[in-house]
């Protein structure tokens, strides 16, 4: 597995995972929106306001896991089925959004665990959702 | 958090809102109360997304002010024909609204929070911002092809919002 301060190659990608929320349902499929690529809300003060959580790939593939099953590897609120994948490049992240850094950030509940930081305004969030594509689209039914 | 706001949007579609604390249950209600002329039609199906995101429970409560200012710019764009955005619920407790036609893109963001108040609008490959609540002669430039009308005319005859 990757040490946590190995360096994280541009073709490599980056999963974020998306729920049904965040998706509008168009035609019977879900299309995720910009905001599902906004950073976290820090919950506490000592929490930081300018990163999203992403799963690295090299890291979940050393350890033999895939992408589409991160939903199942929960527990996410709602299920499995509420949630989705989207991948991004690393590359596209450092060099069309300038100011952001892609990090590990390996936790107890996910070793694979990293985080795209740097600040996301609505055109940033904008031109991460235009890159973004599903590795698995949320399995429940659009309405 | 407890008032009432009031908006109109145009002559014959004025209506009033108001965003009221609750005892229990959902954090807070929005009623829409019918006065004088009708209700616009986009009122309710975006009340009722409204509602229905006020009942999440990840991320922080949508926040009621944010709310009122998503109204308001509504209420100041929407015509009769124009076809209800999609909304949504950022982490923040923020509102985002969008529209999607064809190679029309429109997102407008209300959060206090992070102090982002901005309209964002995409034809093809140009794009164009302002803030929020200077952006609505931003939004007419793009409002006639998010009309109903417009789109059912069109090879993608889908729902824009």
């Amino acid at each position: 597995m990757p040490a946590v301060d190995a360096p994280i190659a541009d073709s490599d990608e980056v999963y974020r995972l998306i729920k049904v929320a965040d998706c509008k349902a168009e035609n019977g499929k879900w299309m995720f929106q910009s905001l599902a690529f906004s950073n976290a809300t820090p919950l506490e003060d000592a929490e930081r306001d300018d990163e999203m959580s992403v799963v690295l790939e090299d890291t979940l593939a050393a350890l033999e896991r895939a992408p589409e099953d991160l939903p199942t590897e929960g527990p996410f609120p709602g299920g499995p089925h509420g949630w989705g994948v989207a991948r991004l490049s690393v590359g596209f992240v450092r060099k069309e959004n300038s100011k952001q850094e892609v990090l590990r950030s390996p936790n107890d509940e996910e070793p694979a665990h990293g985080d795209v930081r740097g600040n996301k305004p609505p055109a940033c969030r904008k031109r991460l959702k235009k890159h973004a594509t599903w590795v698995i689209e949320p399995q429940a039914t659009p309405e | 958090m407890s008032g009432a706001r009031t908006a109109t949007a145009g002559e014959a579609s004025t209506f009033d809102w108001s965003l009221d604390q609750a005892e229990s249950g959902e954090p807070w209600i929005i009623s829409l109360k019918r006065r004088g002329d009708a209700t616009s039609a986009w009122a309710e199906p975006v009340v009722k997304r409204l509602r229905e995101l006020a009942r999440l429970t990840d991320g922080l409560p949508l926040y009621i002010e944010d709310v009122g200012d998503a109204l308001d710019f509504l209420a100041r764009v929407m015509a009769e024909d124009t076809c209800i955005p999609w909304i949504g619920k950022l982490s923040s407790g923020g509102v985002q609204l969008a529209w999607k036609h064809a190679d029309v893109e429109v997102e407008a963001v209300f959060d206090r929070m992070r102090g982002e108040h901005e309209l964002l609008v995409t034809v093809g490959e140009n794009e164009w911002d302002a803030p929020a609540d200077k952006g609505d002669s931003l939004f007419f430039t793009v409002i006639d092809r998010l009309s109903n009308s417009y789109i059912a005319h069109t090879s993608e005859a889908v729902a824009c919002g």
